[in-house]
Parts: structure tokens; C-alpha cells; sequence
């Protein structure tokens, strides 16, 4: 069992003397929800889990504000910190190592080859009501769900979320560790902004005017966002102030324009901003047409390699000018 | 005539004679549910019975024009707010109508807040009783019920076959003045099946906490390592105040240039790092631990110390839309584990 491993390996680098602390997961509060956990000792190690229900990109939490566990310690030989990533997690790792975010002596990389997770909106929406530990596995090549004493089989296609269907790196592509086999990539060709693609300039403004028009400014997308971590956001910023407090359409429009130009050629498609949207915006639309374009236009595929150069920090005189701001 | 009767097939028709100038209503847009400005009644839908975003909005908007100034060959010239428009929310949760009575506790209080006020002054609450509670409600915890009708100026409730209507406050008798004709006294057989349906639905409520103690041990834990353990895996996002229908933090800006802008009010969430930030840079909450226990105790120690009631009505939707389930129940939980 992928688990048992799992744990294994856990109380393993938990023993050791060099790190602080392991980020996993956990079984959550309620229903199917499961919940990042911060270990400290090997005897903890007993409550980690994987499911298809680890939806969170724990890369996040490298370079969220020290605190806690993250607090850097004096100590310089109780440095590291580790982790557990999916195969989409670990591009996020990936290039921070690349930006120079993070250094890649400081952490312990657990990896999880990843069969995909579910579209926790679809599973719940389908299964309302659970307070009980509910759970998902894969069996058999469908999705086994046991709610309050009824396990229901569903098909894969049901329940799997958009950015899994198109997964072109289910097994990290950087780790320590490998908690169970490699699983094989998907093909991806884009097939999800050739809509945005093909649509009239002017109904794509009245389409993202009604879409970005019903965030709330909540910054989940910002805050959840593994590659977004600028310690002096210009968002926050009051002089000169960017991108005004007053929530209406052209502000809403500011603040995800800025943004994902800010990810373009950094972002490495988790998914975790428009699964965090408690609105609704389809941000990955905006996030996965700017990497189609870095692609298209350097060749250049994000989170890949840890050496690479980041796209956007470089040149090259052959590079084209084209949509030069 | 407090207790009556309409028809399910009469529902626009109720709306309409209640003449408001303004609507507001759950409406299913784009995939959710949520409380907005009803321009056509037959986009009110009461099914649904769950929406995420609350309706405090309808009494203190996300962003509002507190005056507006224009200089013009030197004279300057300032507008006023709007004045607020004759409102009625139709279909608010019992929950969320406590949260209004909440609000005013702050708001009315020892200040009077004009904006809020004139808003809440026009604003007449229909509130609908939750026929089924979500696996996120706790309401019974924080002294309400799914059919309390605390905070109400009517509560309507879905009997089966038809709406049986409670008329609560003179300000509800005088807005169905054109009503009459839709409505008819309820049986004495009808009531009892009021009465059934808001059993069944308590009942339905799965989650609870008992929360004796809580204001006073809060402060005892103050420095205690659990806030840095509870807040290491939040975000810091606005998800869970925003949400919120008794958070209520705003900030005060001025929007435009020297010769015109205006004034606005807000929202403001105390998980943003920037909420404590002084002009000097220092910042008091320099953590999202600080921020966390502040929040906490803010609903569950400082309001009703300052103000005589908890802040938060159970309505779980923090539970349910923070990306990391930190779920309010739990951290109220840990902190009772607390040994001091």
C-alpha cells in the first residue's frame, strides 16, 4: 500500500536530526475533506494520508511567511523542511528552485505518483451531506466512494478534475522519496483554451467583464498560488496604489490581468486558484493560454527542470517582440 | 392575522404586491446561488435553500460612496451618499438574520452609523426557515434554530403544498397591506405542520459545540502555542470573513485625483496582512497566528464582552469554503483541549 509506504518513509526523514518539520496530509474536519497537517516527531507520522482527496499543492507553504514550524531555526543544522507533491505540485518546486525561491538543500521532497484527485465541487454536490469521515480510492478503474456506511463505484470521468485529464506529469519530476510506482503522463494539447481562442475579441471582454465582475477580492487565488510570493506585493501596495480598493469591474479586471501576466511562464497549472475560488472564475483559463503561448512562442515548458533559466527573466536576441507591453 | 397562509403558485405574485423599490433575493447565477438585486421575479429561486454569499451585503455593501467631491474653477463641491432605497430581502436564512441584529449591536450601538443605519431603516427581512440544514450548520450551537425568528419582520416556511407565512413586526403587517387578497389565516392543522417541518429540519442539524466557558478562557490562552499550530496552514485570504455574514471590518479610502473622487467604504478582513499594518511598518499582528486568535477571539470573546452577544450565528460558511479546512468548530474544540 502506497500508505503504508508513505508512512514509512515519513517517520524516516521525521527522525532525522536535520529537519523541522513535515508538511502532509491528513484526514479533515468533516466529510470528504482532508486537511494539511505540519509533523514534528515519527510518532505522527501514523496519521498521514493519500487519497485522491490531497487536492492541496503543499509547495505553497515554502514561502508562506515563517511562522511556526517555518520559523528558520538558529540552529543551521535543523534546516529542512518536508513534504509531500504530486506530480503537478513538484513543478511548483521545480521552478522555485529555478526563480531561486527556494533552495533546494532545504527541503525533502516526498513524491507522490498521483492517479489524479477528484472535483471535490462534483463529489460533494453529488454526495451533500457528509459530516462522517468519507472517502475516495481508486479501484479497478473507477472512483470507489464510501459515505456513511454506502460505497458507490463511479466512473473515472465523472468525478476527476479538469487539470488531471491533461496531466502530462503525474509522477514528480523531482523528489527524495517516492512513495509508490510511477504513473504514466496524458497527452495535452491544449484543448481547453481553444474556446477562448477562437472567440471575437469583443465577446471575450463582455465574457471576462461578467466573470472576473463577480470576484469578491478574497486574494484565496493570490494566497493559495505556490509561484506568487513576493514579499512586497504590489496588490497591498497603497503608494503609489496599483490596483484601487473599491471592488468593481475594471479593478477585478486589474488585479487577474496583472496577475496572470505575473504567472505567465511560471505558472505550472495546479489548479489550485480557480479550486479555491469561491466565486467561480474560471482563472485557469487565463493561466493555461499564457502558458500556451510561452510555449508557443520560446519553447519553453514551465516547472520542467530545476537549472533551467526562467523564461521571463532572460533573452535571447532571436526572441520575438511581439505583445511587448 | 399573524400566522398565515399563500399558496406556492402565488409567490410572484406576493412579491409584487409588496411594492418594494427594491428586491433582493437568492437568484441561481452562473452555476451559484446567491443574494442579488431582482430585476425578474421569476429568477427567485427558494429551492436551493443554500447560498454561499451572504446577504449582509444588502445592509453594508462591499464597496459604497460615503460623498463624492469635484473642484471646478475653484469652488468644491461635495455629493452626499445616495440615500437607500426601500428594500426588502426575501428568502434570508434564519442564521443570517440574526447576523443583521448582530451587526446592529456595532453599528447602532454606542455610535450610530449613518450609512448603515438609512440602509437598515428601509430594509424589511423575509426570512425563509431552512427546510434542509447543510452538513456546515451549527446554528442550535450559537442559540438559534433553523426556524428562529429572531431578527425578523416575517418568517416564511415551506409546509409542503404551501408557504405558511408569520407575521412578526407591525412593519411586516403594514408592507402586506396589498397582500390580503394572496393570503388566507392558517388552520389549525396547518400550524402543526409549521410546527412538524421545524422539527424535522432542527433535527437534520449534525454538527455541534458547546461553547460554556469559551469568552472566558480564550484570554486565559492568549500566548499559548495553539494559535501557531491552528494558523499554519491558513492561507491568510479574505475567503472566511467575507463569507461571514456578521464580519464587518472595513477600511476608508479616497478613490480619484485632486480636482474628483470620492470617499468609499470597504470591506477589510483582519487574515490580510496589510489590516494591521501602521504607517511606520511595524505591524502588531506580524503573523498569521496573531491574525487567527485574533479573529477567533474577536467573535467569541471580545464581541460579547464589548457588545453582550458572540459573533458568529453558525451558518458554517467559513467550514465550508476555506481551501484548507480550517474549520471553526474544530479550532473551538482545540481550544476547549487546552490544558491550562
Amino acid at each position: 500500500m502506497a500508505t503504508e509506504r508513505l508512512k514509512e518513509i515519513a517517520r524516516k526523514v521525521l527522525s532525522r536530526d536535520d529537519v523541522t518539520c513535515l508538511i502532509g496530509y491528513r484526514r479533515g474536519s468533516y466529510g470528504f475533506r482532508i486537511s494539511p497537517c505540519f509533523l514534528t516527531s515519527p510518532d505522527e507520522a501514523e496519521q498521514l494520508v493519500i487519497s485522491p482527496l490531497c487536492l492541496h499543492n503543499l509547495a505553497t507553504y515554502l514561502t508562506a511567511e515563517n511562522i511556526g514550524p517555518l520559523v528558520k531555526t538558529k540552529d543551521e543544522k535543523k534546516n529542512k523542511i518536508a513534504l509531500m507533491v504530486k506530480g503537478c505540485d513538484s513543478k511548483a518546486i521545480t521552478n522555485l528552485i529555478a526563480e531561486k525561491g527556494i533552495d533546494r538543500e532545504s527541503i525533502i521532497i516526498i513524491g507522490i505518483p498521483c492517479t489524479g484527485v477528484v472535483d471535490i465541487k462534483k463529489l460533494e454536490a453529488r454526495f451533500p451531506g457528509a459530516v462522517a469521515p468519507a472517502t475516495v480510492e481508486i479501484k479497478d478503474g473507477m472512483w470507489v466512494v464510501a459515505i456513511e456506511g454506502t460505497t458507490v463505484a463511479i466512473p473515472l470521468d465523472e468525478l476527476l478534475a479538469e487539470k488531471c485529464k491533461r496531466c502530462k506529469h503525474p509522477t514528480p519530476l523531482v523528489y527524495d522519496e517516492l512513495a509508490g510506482d510511477p504513473v504514466a503522463g496524458k497527452e495535452d494539447a491544449y484543448d481547453d483554451v481553444k474556446g477562448l481562442e477562437t472567440q471575437a475579441i469583443e465577446e471575450r471582454l463582455v465574457k471576462w467583464q461578467e466573470e472576473l465582475g463577480k470576484c469578491i477580492r478574497c486574494y484565496a487565488c493570490k494566497n493559495v498560488c505556490p509561484l506568487c510570493y513576493c514579499s512586497d506585493c504590489a496588490l497591498d501596495r497603497l503608494r503609489p496604489q496599483l490596483i484601487r480598493r473599491s471592488v468593481s469591474v475594471p479593478e477585478n479586471l486589474l488585479f487577474h490581468v496583472t496577475r496572470s501576466f505575473h504567472l505567465a511562464g511560471r505558472c505550472i497549472a495546479c489548479g489550485e486558484c480557480e479550486r479555491v475560488c469561491p466565486q467561480g472564475l474560471p482563472l485557469m483559463e487565463l493561466n493555461r493560454k499564457l502558458a500556451k503561448d510561452v510555449q508557443e512562442i520560446f519553447g519553453y515548458e514551465t516547472g520542467l527542470d530545476p537549472e533551467a533559466k526562467p523564461i521571463l527573466s532572460t533573452f535571447t536576441i532571436d526572441d520575438t517582440d511581439e505583445g511587448i507591453l | 392575522m399573524d400566522t398565515v397562509i399563500l399558496k406556492k403558485e402565488n409567490l410572484i405574485g406576493f412579491l409584487k404586491s409588496l411594492n418594494a423599490a427594491r428586491l433582493i433575493a437568492p437568484a441561481a447565477k452562473k452555476g451559484t446561488t446567491s443574494f442579488e438585486v431582482i430585476d425578474d421575479l421569476s429568477s427567485v429561486t427558494l429551492d436551493l435553500n443554500d447560498y454561499m454569499a451572504s446577504p449582509k451585503k444588502a445592509v453594508f455593501p462591499q464597496t459604497e460612496t460615503l460623498f463624492a467631491f469635484k473642484k471646478q474653477n475653484g469652488n468644491l463641491t461635495i455629493a452626499p451618499a445616495d440615500r437607500a432605497q426601500a428594500t426588502v430581502v426575501f428568502g434570508i436564512r434564519p442564521c443570517d438574520a440574526r447576523s443583521f441584529q448582530i451587526l446592529d449591536s456595532l453599528f447602532r450601538g454606542d455610535f450610530n452609523d449613518p450609512y448603515y443605519t438609512n440602509r437598515r431603516e428601509q430594509t424589511l427581512l423575509i426570512g425563509l426557515a431552512c427546510k434542509e440544514p447543510t452538513n456546515r450548520c451549527f446554528c442550535p450551537s450559537l442559540g438559534g434554530s433553523p426556524s428562529s425568528a429572531e431578527g425578523l419582520d416575517m418568517l416564511v416556511t415551506d409546509i409542503g403544498d404551501a408557504y405558511c407565512i408569520n407575521v412578526l413586526t407591525d412593519r411586516a403587517r403594514s408592507a402586506l397591506s396589498q397582500s390580503a387578497p394572496l393570503l388566507a389565516e392558517a388552520t389549525k392543522e396547518q400550524r402543526a405542520q409549521k410546527e412538524q417541518a421545524d422539527k424535522e429540519s432542527l433535527a437534520k442539524i449534525r454538527r455541534h459545540v458547546d461553547l460554556q466557558g469559551m469568552h472566558e478562557k480564550l484570554p486565559r490562552i492568549f500566548e499559548h502555542e495553539i494559535w501557531m499550530e491552528l494558523a499554519n496552514k491558513c492561507l491568510g485570504c479574505g475567503i472566511c470573513t467575507y463569507y461571514c455574514p456578521t464580519c464587518h471590518c472595513f477600511d476608508i479610502q479616497d478613490e480619484g485625483d485632486t480636482s474628483e473622487g470620492r470617499r468609499i467604504r470597504v470591506w477589510d478582513a483582519c487574515m490580510f496582512e496589510e489590516f494591521t499594518r501602521h504607517a511606520s511598518g511595524v505591524n502588531p499582528r506580524p503573523s498569521r497566528a496573531e491574525r487567527l486568535r485574533n479573529r477567533v477571539m474577536h467573535k467569541f470573546t471580545y464581541y460579547p464582552l464589548n457588545l453582550g452577544t458572540i459573533a458568529c450565528v453558525g451558518c458554517g460558511r467559513c467550514i465550508e469554503l476555506c481551501p484548507v479546512n480550517e474549520d471553526i468548530i474544530e479550532i473551538l474544540e482545540k481550544v476547549k483541549a487546552v490544558h491550562e
